[in-house]
């Protein structure tokens, strides 16, 4: 089923119900992120953790097999960065989509801000870190 | 002659498109579909309630996004659902950096700033 057609497919599937459960559960939501990230409400960190449940059944079931994954010099500094942004903007890279989806158009600024990033991070990357590859770079 | 190429443009124009349309359909059927030109109240309070200040803050909070998702080789989705979901140690330990990150930096935000 790895082909073009299905990939199409599978993507418009995956976003389709990506977006409309991101916006239902409230991730879209700077209020209720803020609440999830203050645990004034663990809402939304159980939804999370349900999601992450549910995956780790579905794969085992389809015995989807593990990538190595290794544990490079970028992970955890590009996870700060990424945390940081993701509190003070409610963004992480998905997110502002379905903000702007929502009519919050300064979002719009959001996504300039991340491509951007990756931008800047490709280009730091290839002159400087020379880090491997990870989840989100193929 | 089937092609098992990557994910082409297409297709990743495709998903894009389909996170769009999935929140709108979710936003408008729920009556919470309306167009403005701030964060809403709780931006205002917590992070800043002028305009360019606004505009500062998301621009720097998504070049922040961009640059940590791509360094750390994942974000929510790919390190926080998808690797934690394969239980891959660099995800689990990913999610946990910025979700920590998250909860400190909320709290400077709430409490502090």
């Amino acid at each position: 089923m790895r082909t073009r057609g299905g990939i199409l497919v599978a993507n418009i599937i995956a976003g389709l119900a990506l977006g409309y459960t991101v916006a239902n559960i409230g991730f879209a939501d700077y209020a209720e992120l803020n609440r999830m990230f203050t645990f004034q409400d663990l809402r939304m960190f159980l939804a999370f953790a349900g999601a992450v449940a549910i995956i780790v059944v579905v794969f085992a079931v389809l015995r989807v097999r593990r990538t190595a994954g290794r544990i490079h010099a970028g992970v955890i500094p590009g996870a700060v960065l990424f945390g940081t942004g993701w509190a003070i903007s409610g963004g992480c890279p998905a997110i502002p989509i379905v903000q702007v989806a929502s009519g919050y158009l300064p979002a719009l600024v959001t996504i300039a801000g991340i491509v951007v990033g990756i931008r800047l991070c490709r280009w730091a990357n290839t002159r400087y870190f020379h880090l491997d590859s990870g989840s989100c770079e193929r | 002659m089937a092609s098992l190429l990557p994910a082409p443009l297409v297709s990743q124009v495709a998903l894009l498109l389909s996170v769009f349309v999935g929140g709108w359909v979710a936003a408008v059927t729920a009556g919470r579909f309306q167009l403005r030109l701030d964060m809403g109240d709780a931006f205002r309070q917590i992070v800043t309630d002028k305009p360019i200040e606004m505009v500062g803050a998301l621009f720097v909070g998504g070049v922040l996004v961009g640059f940590g998702t791509r360094l750390a080789g994942g974000c929510s989705s790919g390190h926080g659902l998808n690797g934690c979901g394969r239980l891959q140690p660099v995800s689990i330990v990913a999610t946990a950096v910025f979700f920590g990150t998250g909860v400190l930096v909320s709290f400077l935000l709430w409490k502090v700033i």
